[in-house]
């Protein structure tokens, strides 16, 4: 036996749906969400567990149908497996749909990376009248075959334990691919000049360099090796009268099918098919297109309805708060920090929690279910006018959400033109963040039947600067060259309680940790900048912002939102705002000084209503919802901007969105006067 | 060549076949019966042609094409035959009614449709495109079935429909498709939506009614 290292890396790979993410979260506890579209796992995510006194640490690769390097996350996985291959590869198939799975198993096997093929969703391969022949299979791949059901988490004890014997004594299987009498001769004339030392399979290695792709470094190098694949390549292009890329997907497709074929039989019994019968309804040009609406007014009508009551409850707690801690504490800085800066800043965010559970709990739900996908291809035809095709619809779904994961998710496109412009886009989706925003002012301004209305018609404004801004960016940078559509529309499955309540756990989490950092750290900054310097002894709060540090920011930005109808307050809320969306209503909160004794937003609401930039005016709380809206993203996104696509597209982002904000704001400003409002 | 008539177009194009049949270049008389018209009149349209310096014809000799002459019918022969490859390939309109379609239709269209048609005819790879029974997807409706044949153009499309379970010889079934946007299909289990202008690359043997 060999000497047990110090750690054993493991890395999933599979299809997108194949519950690799189920059998990451199995193998790891980690708290990691499972999609159901196409791309859930863009990021290269890993996760450590100790089994039998080992450490173990797992790398969930993106989901991919072939390593051929047509998209960013093949290119992912196609780098990751030739620069540092894993100790042990494990190779997560769908029972239920085998031969297309194995398209991807038929090129990681020539990996020659030791490797488990884990069999999941068996349970479903049961009902639908499939028996699948692990054993065989095991045989055919010469690699241990584990029957699993990840969604139950069941066979994955089964599955550690091979882990654990291949990362102890590591052994590849010997499967090749037999590429055909074209290549054959080929690969054995390249593969006798190749240098012995490299652990790929030579035969892999040569067939690659066939396919005009270089696997290891030795190779790359090796200029005279890569003339003679290409001399070899033209050869074999002119007898086969064929591309040799084809050629090696007519095989790896045979030996999919081959294997396939041979350990899958399927009773002729004929079954009710879900997905059928619902695809049949939902996805017809028109009844999708209501019910995907249906779908979207369902969603916000729930995060109110249902998520308001929760709001008051809340409210109630920290108004509690504020007054216990008035009572115990003196009369000085630290009170005023503590109840005016901390409870009320903080609070005033945590009370919109219920509001975006719900949104996570709705979008999780429709990610799960796996409509998510069936929506971008309702929508494609709408995405099309906009220069952009369905499955950008997904990343700006997301963005309704949050527009980080939603920029992130951009990368599940194939070219950088429709990346750049969706993220460019996205940033007009209206996050959860800013949801707290549109509660406030939508609860203090607007009657209740009025409520919902107003909330869906930001979103819509969103979604229609979204759309005009694409057409516009298409056509100022970027040309109408587009990929086209191809997207997967995996099977209707009811998603688990665990794996929806689990997204939205993590959601809640970061946007709880959010409102403990970034937003305690901002409501902090901005209490002290509302409080500093003193003011000139026993003058009225109005008059004392005048004098303080956020007075004169606000004050000296004033004239630029004046147009707009705000006042330097307001502006100061905008500045905060930047940080995070949410801090334009801790920022109010502070601003105004309603944090203590009542407490809550119900005060804030009642303060606002009152005073005189607002008064009576829906129209100036609209507008400056629009602005919220639509003006510079948070420092989240701007981080995952930079990250992604440099300062200088960065800037850009900053500088149009809010132009943009400010025009919009400024024409319903004079639309809404000219109307009479 | 916007500024030439139809009429002048057929002639720079009789010329040009007439000049490839072979013999150094055309009689008036052989031009005509091309033509179908009266030699009076093709001596009066050469002479017109001549004037624009797109024949050269020296008294009671032969017909040339000029350099600009022949790149005018040129230019109208690619017009006619993308038209009449349009009818043929993707309508699977009979070659003789094709032809004189063609002739009638490459003289109405606009420059810039022609190009678009070009372009189209370029972008689903019409050139590999033998005589058979297949359609492309987009003409196949909701709840039928084909055979997968041939998926035009490069870009890794084989490879990447493959990797999704959408192989060359496969039986697909159209699910969903609505005229315009995507097509939804469903090969072997898996079901994929396809963007239409990639779906028009795809042909189909139809193995139900379309």
């Amino acid at each position: 036996m060999a000497t047990p290292r110090k750690t054993i890396r493991i890395a999933l790979a599979g299809n997108p749906n194949c519950g690799k993410t189920s059998v990451f979260n199995n193998l790891t506890g980690a708290h990691q969400h499972v999609g159901n579209w196409p791309g859930v796992t863009v990021e290269q995510k890993s996760g450590d567990f100790t089994y039998d006194g080992v450490r173990y640490e797992v790398i969930d690769l993106p989901g991919t149908y072939s390593l051929s390097a047509y998209s960013v996350e093949e290119e992912v996985v196609e780098r990751f497996l030739r620069t540092t291959p894993p100790d042990v590869l494990v190779n997560i198939v769908d029972a239920t749909n085998l031969e297309r799975h194995l398209f991807l198993t038929a090129q990681l096997i020539e990996q020659r990376v030791p490797m488990v093929v884990a069999l999941n969703m068996m349970d479903e391969a049961e009902e639908q009248g499939l028996r699948i022949d692990d054993v065989q299979l095991a045989q055919l791949l010469d690699v241990p075959v584990v029957p699993i059901i990840a969604r139950r988490n069941k066979g994955t004890g089964q599955l550690l334990a091979w882990i654990a014997q291949l990362g102890f004594e590591p052994r590849a299987g010997a499967c090749t691919v037999d590429y055909g009498p074209e290549i054959e001769p080929a690969i054995a004339a390249l593969a006798a000049h190749l240098n012995p030392r490299e652990p790929a399979s030579p035969h892999m290695r040569a067939a690659m360099l066939l396919a005009g792709r270089v696997v290891c470094k030795t190779d790359e190098e090796d200029a005279a090796l890569q003339a003679r694949a290409a001399a070899l390549r033209r050869d074999i292009e002119r007898h086969a009268r064929e591309p040799v890329e084809d050629l090696f997907i007519a095989r790896w497709y045979g030996f999919a099918h081959g294997v396939a074929r041979t350990c899958v039989t399927q009773d002729a019994r004929e079954r009710f098919d879900l997905t059928a019968r619902l695809d049949d309804v939902l996805t017809r040009p028109v009844l999708g297109l209501v019910f995907f609406g249906l779908c979207m007014a369902g969603t916000f009508e729930l995060v109110f309805a249902l998520g308001n009551p929760l709001i008051a409850l809340l409210e109630q707690v920290f108004a509690w708060l504020g007054a216990s801690a008035t009572a115990v504490l003196p009369t000085g800085a630290l009170r005023s920090l503590l109840v005016d800066g901390v409870i009320g800043g903080v609070g005033g965010v945590v009370v919109f929690l219920p509001n975006i559970l719900l949104l996570f709990l709705a979008i999780g739900f429709l990610e799960d279910s796996g409509y998510m996908a069936r929506a971008a291809f309702v929508m494609d035809g709408i995405m099309h006018r906009l220069g952009l095709h369905g499955k950008s619809f997904i990343p700006m779904l997301l963005g309704f959400g949050c527009n980080v994961p939603a920029i992130m998710a951009t990368r599940t496109l194939e070219t950088k033109r429709d990346r750049l412009i969706t993220s460019l886009i996205i940033p007009f989706m209206s996050c959860g963040a800013r949801l707290p925003v549109y509660a406030l002012f939508i609860g203090a301004f607007f009657a209740p039947h009025w409520q919902a209305p107003v909330l869906m018609s930001l979103y819509l404004l969103g979604i229609l600067v979204a759309v005009a801004m694409a057409n516009l960016l298409g056509l100022l940078f970027f040309g109408s060259d587009r990929s086209p559509l191809l997207l997967e529309l995996p099977p209707y499955r009811l998603p688990t309680l665990r794996s929806v309540l689990m997204l939205v756990w993590t959601r809640a989490w970061s946007y709880l940790k959010k409102a403990g950092t970034v937003l305690l750290a901002a409501s902090i900054v901005m209490w002290y900048l509302c409080t500093h310097p003193a003011p000139p002894g026993g003058v009225e709060h109005e008059t004392r912002f005048e004098h303080s540090y956020a007075g004169t920011v606000g004050k000296a930005i004033e004239p630029l939102l004046r147009p707009l109808g705000f006042d330097w307050k307001v502006s100061v809320a905008l500045v905060t705002g930047f940080m995070a969306k949410e801090a334009v209503v801790s920022t109010l909160a502070v601003v105004y000084d309603v944090g203590d004794g009542e407490g809550g937003s119900h005060a804030l609401q009642n303060t606002l209503r009152e005073d005189p930039v607002f008064r009576n005016r829906p129209l100036v709380a609209y507008t400056l919802m629009v602005f919220v809206l639509l003006y510079v993203p948070c420092l989240g996104v701007i981080a995952i901007f930079l990250k992604e696509y440099g300062w200088k597209w960065t800037a850009f982002m900053a500088a149009y969105t809010t132009v943009v904000a400010w025009v919009a704001a400024f024409l319903v400003r004079m639309a809404g006067v000219a109307l009479g409002f | 060549m916007e500024e030439l008539s139809s009429a002048q177009q057929d002639y720079l194009e009789a010329l040009l076949r007439l000049e490839r049949g072979g013999g150094d270049g055309a009689s008036l008389t052989d031009l005509a019966r091309a033509l179908g018209v009266k030699p009076a009149s093709a001596s009066q349209m050469v002479a017109r042609l001549k004037d624009g310096g797109l024949v050269t014809q020296a008294p009671r000799d032969m017909i040339h094409l000029t350099r600009a002459g022949r790149t005018a019918a040129e230019h109208v022969e690619t017009r006619h035959t993308t038209v009449r490859e349009f009818l043929t390939k993707v309508l699977n309109v009979p070659p003789d009614v094709a032809d004189g379609d063609a002739c009638k239709v490459e003289h109405a269209l606009a420059a810039d449709t022609f190009n678009r048609l070009r372009d189209f005819m370029d972008h689903i790879g019409a050139d590999d495109i033998e005589r058979d029974n297949t359609v492309p997807l987009p003409l196949m409706h909701r709840g039928g079935t084909g055979l997968l044949r041939r998926i035009a153009g490069g870009g890794g499309r084989r490879a990447r429909l493959s990797a999704m379970g959408v192989h060359v010889g496969t039986e697909i079934r159209v699910l969903q498709n609505a005229g315009r946007g995507p097509v939804m299909i469903k090969a072997g289990k898996s079901r994929v939506a396809i963007g239409r202008g990639l779906a028009t690359c795809m042909h189909v043997e139809p193995t139900s009614d379309l």
